[in-house]
């Protein structure tokens, strides 16, 4: 295979809210409590109601974005982060099968066990057909979705990719964060479209995953984000401080620095910003830039 | 720009064939198969369902989180030797994880706080891989969308190697699934032929050490092409078409610099189910229907790994570039679909180095095509 190590290029990212939020300590929507009966009437996939809340809210949040940058008639892919998502599909499709046997599972319930449903349902009723997958399950998950986003542009196997950020409590992770000494997820459901058409409500200059990647940026902006263990140390107000909001938290921090960016743009050093999360482990970053004022 | 080539420098597995490859590879090319009763190896609620199980592999879920999943994904990585000085990455990729630690659960006490904590983030995500690493989900094409991003990370300059790592053990969720959609067989699998009656469901993991090379050096086997789709269209049944299974693989062997008639042979994701080998016949037909090819499944032998089959049919395609032979789908005489050139009964010789195609398909409508061919 020949393969061209390209400069990197800017993508538009156009933004949407799965939901409207409210006293989420934020102006963006998509961060909080989402209502059950919003998220039955909107979800927008098939057989919703097998699936937990997290699947439904990517679908309500993917339906929004496709309001909001039009049909996919580019060749879209979608991708989701990933997460506990099928826990709750999982939990009741074993203890069916353990406490009336197999024979009474409905067959609609199987697909749904599987993380990769999240995407693929989504991709089905937004007509995604460049690829759907997930990508992803520590709080870094978000940065490896736009990676992947970016890199599918790159090499040509998309022209826009719905990146979705999505993170939902329901019955069953409630029983498991609970047994587990762990923080309650809150719901998540931001979209972002990524390459396509039109300059966007961001850019997004790239991705990395190495702190050395970022030295050419030493005169950014830059919003260091930091996890110890669950606690999450940003330099700027975020609605999910105090929170949980796992695979989606890069997604909830890139929002938060850019409207902060925005609002306090004058005093900044310019339109473009770097936000970056670090642990124990791992480091990853994103370079973008705010498109509108 | 810089050119550069990706070699498949090692691969690795750990399936009900064999403990490692070369073992696997020569139970494939004599046509045996592994097959037993899931109630043999822990699975009562569905007894007689016929599984491919990896022997004696221990699958107790532990208190520090393992289980048979991580494990056989353990087996497969301590059996890569990348050099010291390479900049690695690694690449996973899964379908039910640990999800028996539900089952285990519901079943056992005393609860720990762990397996709880397991249940909202995956033990196996989080501990498999000792550095940089990357998990991707999408059921059964998981292994060979972790290899793309692998590869694409490689292409990018963002690792120098890439260890690519499919895994799936045995679920009480995955065998009363299968079963419940009445996709599994009730006796032997019989992949692209016209008798087939479901599929064999096993349990394994295979692995792919990529290695970016010099686009000058004619040594090694390379990872030429890859292409994928997405259906779109149900959340387990494939298009009736195959169009976009026929889109992705076009794209992988227009990447791979191919033509069609150069394609030596096709190692398919040939499950044994009505509908998934119903398309994936119609569009090897219609992609090859002057010239015909060859065809062969592995999943009649070991069964159908998950996310790590994508994966096994890379390293069969691999085996079969470095060798010369691709193996039959089964010892006997199979009665093969119409129009397709089902490899049966031997191995059949192909010339050394010859361009290959490997597919995956997966729940939800994914497809994934990728072309392995010799250096030259």
């Amino acid at each position: 295979m020949l393969c061209t190590h390209e400069k990197p290029t800017s993508f538009p990212l156009s933004l949407a809210a799965g939901f409207d939020s409210v006293a989420n300590q934020a102006s963006f929507g998509g961060v909080g409590k989402c209502e059950d009966a919003y998220l039955a009437q909107h979800s927008n996939i098939k057989h919703a109601r097998h699936f937990g809340r997290a699947p439904a809210l990517a679908g309500a949040t993917a339906a929004r974005l496709v309001e909001r940058v039009g049909e996919p008639k580019l060749r879209t892919g979608l991708i989701c982060n990933g997460g506990p998502w099928n826990l709750h599909a999982s939990w009741s499709f074993l203890s069916r099968a353990r406490d009336a046997g197999p024979a009474y599972l409905n067959p609609i319930h199987f697909a749904p066990t599987l993380v990769s449903a999240t995407a693929t349902a989504v991709a089905a009723a937004v007509g995604a057909h460049a690829f759907s997958y997930v990508v992803g399950c520590d709080y870094f998950a978000f940065f490896d979705v736009l990676g992947r986003a970016t890199q599918a542009l790159r090499h040509g196997y998309a022209e826009r990719v719905f990146a979705l950020a999505v993170s939902a409590s329901d019955s069953s992770i409630e029983a498991a964060v609970t047994r587990a000494g762990l923080l309650m997820p809150i719901d998540v459901g931001l979209g972002f479209s990524v390459g396509g058409l039109g300059t966007g409500d961001l850019s997004l200059l790239e991705v990395v995953t190495e702190e050395s990647s970022i030295a050419n940026y030493s005169l950014t902006s830059r919003y260091d984000a930091l996890i110890d263990g669950s606690r999450l140390t940003f330099p700027c107000k975020t609605p999910i401080s105090g929170t949980e909001a796992l695979g989606a938290t890069a997604a909830v921090l890139i929002l938060s620095a850019a409207e902060y960016h925005s609002r306090h743009r004058e005093s900044s050093e310019g339109p473009e910003f770097i936000v970056t999360l670090r642990n124990s482990k791992r480091f990853a970053a994103a370079i973008l830039r705010i498109n509108l004022s | 720009v810089n050119a550069v080539s990706l070699e498949i420098a090692e691969v690795a597995a750990v399936g009900s064939l064999g403990a490692n490859w070369p073992t696997i590879w020569q139970a494939l090319l004599r046509g045996e198969l592994a097959s037993s009763a899931a109630v043999n190896n822990g699975y009562p609620l569905t007894p007689g369902v016929p599984v491919s199980a990896v022997v004696g592999l221990d699958r107790h879920i532990g208190e520090d989180e393992y289980g048979p999943a991580f494990r056989l994904g353990r087996d497969v990585l301590h059996k890569f030797a990348p050099a010291s000085d390479t900049k690695i990455r690694y690449f996973g990729a899964t379908n039910h994880s640990e999800s028996d630690i539900l089952l285990h659960l519901s079943q056992e006490m005393p609860e720990t706080r762990s397996l709880w904590r397991a249940l909202v983030i995956d033990p196996l995500t989080e501990h498999l891989f000792p550095g940089p690493s990357a998990w991707t989900f999408s059921a059964c094409t998981g292994g060979l969308h972790a290899l793309f991003a692998g590869a694409l990370d490689l292409a990018d300059g963002k690792c120098t190697d890439a260890i690519v790592i499919g895994v799936d053990a045995l679920s009480a969720i995955g065998i009363a699934g299968f079963w419940r959609v009445g996709a599994t067989t009730r006796g032997v699998c019989r992949p692209l032929q016209a008798d087939r009656d479901g599929i064999l469901i096993g349990e394994g993991a295979a692995g792919v050490h990529l290695r970016a090379v010099s686009n000058d050096s004619k040594e090694g086997v390379r990872l030429l092409g890859m292409g994928m789709s997405c259906d779109a269209f149900h959340p387990t049944d494939p298009d009736d078409t195959g169009a976009w299974l026929e889109q992705a693989i076009r794209d992988a062997v227009q990447r791979a610099g191919c033509e069609l008639h150069t394609i030596a042979g096709i190692v398919s994701h040939g499950t044994g189910t009505a509908k998934n080998d119903q398309v994936e016949t119609e569009v090897y037909r219609r992609l090859w229907q002057r010239e015909g090819i060859p065809v062969t499944s592995i999943k009649s032998a070991m069964g159908h790994t998950m996310s790590a089959a994508g994966l096994f049919n890379v390293l069969v395609a691999t085996e079969a570039c470095r060798s010369g032979q691709m193996p039959p789908v089964s010892r006997e005489s199979a009665n093969a679909m119409h129009g397709i050139d089902l490899i049966q009964g031997e191995p059949r010789p192909i010339p050394k180095g010859a361009a290959l195609l490997a597919v995956a398909m997966g729940f939800g409508g994914n497809n994934c095509a990728c072309v392995v061919g010799g250096a030259n």
